[in-house]
């Protein structure tokens, strides 16, 4: 409960830095609640309702039984979703604009008032509201989703359990269900993996770290755990060694990718020299043979036998 | 603009690229306005029966979705449970929806040919087309917006990918969706129960069309449509035959979808990013329809609709033990009709929002 009511009286600030529709909410209210205007009983009780909704999500106390009620599933937002704002604001906004603008006066000019009242509000909306450029944010997704179309052509795909960076595996299963991947979405999203018991295992969390190493390159600092690893099981890749050391811990990580049931891999296509090192490496030290079936924008992709 | 003009058309060229049949697909869209209208115009019949009341075609079409959400909730289930296929389940899909059609038709049309003037398609008040022109505009830009461009990825959101496996796997929750792989440790129960994917793995088997597209492009238009229908029902309450006044409601509501669109817990996130999502529908459809239901204040005759609105938001929502919030919302709302009948609180009532007591 404790943890409730800290979620709900730090999560308020976050709710309004969201988007501020919660304040003209609360405009209407007392507006009408000051002017004493509200004609029919349905808008009293819309009123209210909305009144008492709003006020039990502003008070922590009343969120955190909200957010109880709404289970842990959820944060503390949607508990938001309880107020009906979008109509009050709507249903305030319609009875402001018609006595504001004079609709009853029959002037011939009422619709141009009107139009001028429409488009303050829509100024007030946009400085309230939060507008998102969320549709074009998928653009880098292009050369993953190409990966995935060429992953689902393979025949490779419907046997082996596939590896490879966290976009292409999104793809993948988004774009087919017949291929199988090594580990999923629920890996690094921890709202993905609310849905299962699941866990992965110590080995494959290594893999996604190594291949989180691979793809964000020299920019991205290699989890302590990983290197640690890598040190003990590798004797290498500490600073100062040569390169020869990485190709182990590579060809290591490569061959451990296979034990853990990955035939068929995709890396970013920038690392395909390191990559076809480490299988070489890897068929000198482990006896596995791994092969570049092909490329894609961005992409190689490689099976192993 | 130009830039989303021209996302448009590359999206409109995927779809063509993908293989969506535009007959099946129009097939799709008349079924998926025809079907609901038939089953909630005679669940709406029966429940107005033996008064003169009209039956709007937003009240029917909600409440039939509402009977559809159902069905595939009670499909699901058998699948989860009863380990049938999908491919059984489609044909359960198609007796089930055959079926009620045809038990539907016999109220609507007994209804139809003595009292026709019962079923309202369109509003039937005059007024002038500038603000039903400018709601026209505004929402089929959205929809437009919602149809064509490439779909984005909601945080936590897994419907997709489960459609998917439903469809690889030819049953319900056999491998995890996320993986592909079989389940080690099992899933959340209140998960298991949750029957939206397999409701769009149906409608998806019934036609041609992408999963994919169908879940993120067309569904969304459907659960749009929803909205309007839940506001435009509001709008009927609060401003009664006032013609002007309801599509002015509905022009700032469609205003505030676009205003208000930056987060997943937002209603314009609901409506233009995410709307094939199971809190989306309960935010867009779900709760105005309740609210609509509880200002009615008529129990008497809401109650079949309200026990509807509760037991899909139990179905496509992840709530505490179903009692969701259209549960507790109505909840709320009663509280306040008992507290408000009372002396202290009348006037209470009428002293903040002036005018004369209520009796």
């Amino acid at each position: 409960m404790r943890e409730l009511l800290q979620s709900a009286l730090y999560g308020l600030g976050g709710y309004f830095q969201s988007n501020h529709m919660a304040v003209l909410a609360l405009g209407v209210l007392l507006y009408f609640a000051a002017a004493g205007r509200t004609s029919g009983t349905r808008e009293k009780r819309l009123l209210a309702v909305t009144a008492t909704l709003l006020a039990a999500a502003l008070f922590p106390g009343s969120a955190a039984i909200l957010m109880l009620y709404q289970t842990r599933f959820y944060s503390y937002h949607w508990i938001w979703s309880l107020v009906p704002v979008t109509l009050c604001i709507a249903w305030g906004g319609t009875r402001l604009l018609w006595e504001l603008t004079g609709q009853q006066r029959r002037d011939g000019k009422a619709a141009w008032r009107l139009a001028g009242g429409l488009a303050v509000l829509l100024a007030l909306l946009l400085l309230t509201g939060n507008l998102g450029n969320l549709r074009s944010a998928g653009q880098d997704r292009i050369p993953a989703r190409q990966a995935a179309v060429y992953l689902e052509e393979l025949p490779e795909s419907r046997e082996a359990l596939l590896w490879g960076p966290r976009a292409v595996l999104e793809e993948v299963r988004r774009h087919t269900g017949e291929i199988r991947l090594l580990y999923g979405r629920n890996m690094w999203e921890p709202e993905a993996a609310a849905y299962a018991y699941d866990t992965y295992p110590m080995e494959q969390q290594r893999l996604f770290d190594w291949m989180e190493t691979l793809e964000k390159g020299e920019a991205y600092e290699i989890p302590l755990g990983l290197k640690i690893y890598l040190e003990d099981v590798a004797a290498v890749w500490e600073d100062g060694q040569d390169r020869g050391d990485q190709v182990l811990a590579d060809a290591y990580m490569l061959q451990s990718a296979f034990r853990q049931g990955s035939a068929l891999w995709v890396f970013p296509a920038r690392v395909t020299d390191r990559v076809a090192l480490a299988c070489g490496q890897m068929e000198q030290e482990y006896g596995l043979r791994a092969r570049m079936l092909g490329e894609t924008e961005g992409y190689t992709v490689w099976a192993c036998e | 603009m130009v830039y989303y003009f021209q996302r448009t058309c590359v999206a409109c060229n995927k779809l063509y690229e993908k293989g969506a049949d535009a007959q099946m697909i129009i097939l799709l869209w008349l079924l998926l306005a025809l079907i609901p209208w038939l089953l909630g115009a005679a669940v709406q019949t029966v429940i107005r029966r033996g008064t003169p009341e009209v039956v709007p075609m937003t009240d029917a079409w909600i409440t039939g979705g509402l009977c559809c959400v159902g069905l595939a909730e009670a499909l699901h289930l058998l699948g989860a449970f009863g380990h049938l296929s999908l491919s059984g389940l489609r044909m359960l899909w198609y007796c089930g929806l055959a079926g009620l059609s045809l038990l539907s038709l016999v109220p609507v049309v007994w209804t139809w040919r003595r009292h026709r003037e019962r079923f309202r398609i369109l509003p039937q008040e005059g007024g002038s087309f500038a603000l039903p022109g400018l709601f026209l505009v505004l929402v089929l830009t959205q929809a437009v917006y919602v149809y064509c461009m490439p779909a984005i990825t909601a945080p936590g959101d897994i419907t997709v990918e489960t459609l998917r496996s439903f469809q690889a796997a030819d049953g319900i929750y056999r491998v995890n969706p996320l993986t592909g792989q079989a389940y080690e440790q099992g899933m959340s129960m209140r998960h298991r129960i949750l029957g939206l994917p397999t409701l769009y793995a149906l409608i998806g088997a019934c036609f041609p069309v992408d999963g994919g597209v169908l879940v993120q492009n067309l569904m969304p238009v459907v659960v749009l449509a929803g909205a309007y229908m839940a506001y435009y029902r509001l709008a009927r309450l609060l401003f009664g035959d006032h013609l002007r006044k309801k599509y002015l409601l509905l022009i700032l509501v469609a205003m505030i979808f676009w205003c208000g669109e930056g987060f997943p817990w937002l209603d314009g996130y609901a409506a233009l990013h995410g709307a094939w999502l199971g809190t989306s529908v309960r935010n867009l459809v779900l709760l105005p329809y309740a609210l609509s239901l509880g200002l009615e204040r008529d129990l008497r005759r809401t109650w079949p609709c309200m026990l509807l609105c509760v037991l899909a938001e139990a179905s496509v929502c992840r709530t505490f033990n179903g009692l969701g919030m259209c549960l507790l919302l109505l909840a709320v709302m009663a509280v306040l009709d008992k507290a408000g009948s009372r002396g202290f609180c009348r006037r209470l009532s009428s002293r903040i929002f002036g005018g004369e007591e209520e009796p």
